[in-house]
């Protein structure tokens, strides 16, 4: 399986070719003048690490953001947040404020009372007082027809004819 | 303990610390230690000698104040690789104006009697100039595993990507580099 030839193994073991030795010499003499200058401004007075207070800062905050932080405390957090969370919701949902303690600021359910002070109707009578209703409005409407067809019959040009 | 060694032969930690502290010596020493190493990652990365010098000394240059920034969380010799090739990119920007003008450096250079010194004079030759063709992570992945010989875990730490990832650049590099190198006219 690795025996499979890689196309790119021509490419190891290809030395470099030395630097020119006067190019070396630049570069550190360029490196040291670099140095020089950098630390006649770099370095604080008074203090001993010679770092300024912004460089500190961003060490700090530096060293903070390359921390890896391990999944265990998030997961932790998430079991902790996840079943709170759901009790406000499922309280939120139900209309019931989740601070109230033994349901005492749950609202009371209104109960609309019939206007005559009767109790409400059962559902047998009111499907009752439906089908008479029905009932009425049918005839009601067989007896607007008939006396339409009677009005309508005399007038119409088709049966003057 | 560091202060008893000479900077020669002083470890790179101890020759940091003073080298921050404002110790030239240490700093030079540094320098010197590692000027080859870079030299190489710049030469790996541009193929030409002239350049990679120009890269490296800018590297040296700005390893003066770098080192300020170093917080020993990986190797030096890790930290220096992203410096170099953080220093060999900007370079690349700067002159792709004046690349463009020339319609191509490599048409330039050869003009100018300067051709690249890792010329096609052979197959791994064509194949490297083919690999600086390459995207910047795909070449960078391919210069680390085959030219620096790292493994894959290795060019992820360098790379700051997942050790899957660098494959899956390798794979793809191989995959372009195969389109890149067939003759013309072959579809």
């Amino acid at each position: 399986m690795s025996q499979e030839r890689d196309e790119f193994d021509m490419l190891r073991g290809r030395p470099a070719p030395a630097p020119r030795r006067e190019a070396r010499e630049a570069a550190l003499a360029a490196a040291m003048n670099a140095f020089d200058e950098e630390k006649t401004f770099a370095a604080t007075q008074g203090s001993r690490s010679g770092l300024r207070l912004n460089q500190r800062v961003g060490a700090i905050w530096s060293t903070i953001m390359n921390t890896k932080l391990f999944p265990a405390p998030a997961a932790i957090a998430g079991l902790l947040v996840i079943p709170v969370a759901g009790y406000f919701a499922l309280q939120l949902a139900s209309g019931v404020s989740p601070f109230a303690i033994g349901g005492k600021g749950a609202p009371e359910p209104k109960v609309t009372v019939n206007e005559t002070g009767g109790q409400a109707k059962k559902p047998a009578q009111i499907g009752e007082a439906e089908r008479d209703l029905s009932d009425a409005l049918t005839d009601k409407a067989v007896d607007g027809k008939a006396s339409w067809n009677n009005r309508s019959a005399g007038s119409s040009p088709l049966t003057a004819r | 303990m560091a202060a008893m060694h000479s900077p020669a032969d002083a470890p790179d930690k101890a020759l940091i610390e003073r080298a921050v502290t404002g110790d030239r010596a240490a700093f030079g020493a540094l320098v010197e230690r590692h000027y080859d190493y870079v030299y190489r990652v710049a030469f790996r990365w541009a193929g030409r000698r002239a350049e990679a010098e120009d890269i490296a000394q800018e590297v040296c240059v700005r390893l003066a104040k770098a080192l300020q920034r170093f917080q020993g969380a990986s190797a030096f010799t890790t930290w220096l690789y992203a410096l170099t090739i953080n220093v060999a990119r900007d370079l690349a920007r700067k002159t792709r104006s004046e690349t463009a003008k020339a319609q191509a450096y490599g048409v330039h250079a050869l003009a100018l009697g300067e051709a690249e010194d890792d010329a096609a004079d052979d197959a791994a030759g064509e194949l490297w100039a083919a690999v600086r063709r390459l995207p910047d992570k795909q070449r960078e992945a391919v210069t680390l595993v085959y030219g620096e010989e790292k493994s894959h875990a290795e060019a992820a730490d360098l790379m700051g990507c997942a050790e899957p990832t660098v494959s899956w650049h390798i794979h793809e590099a191989k995959k372009r580099l195969k389109t890149l190198m067939r003759p013309a006219g072959e579809s």
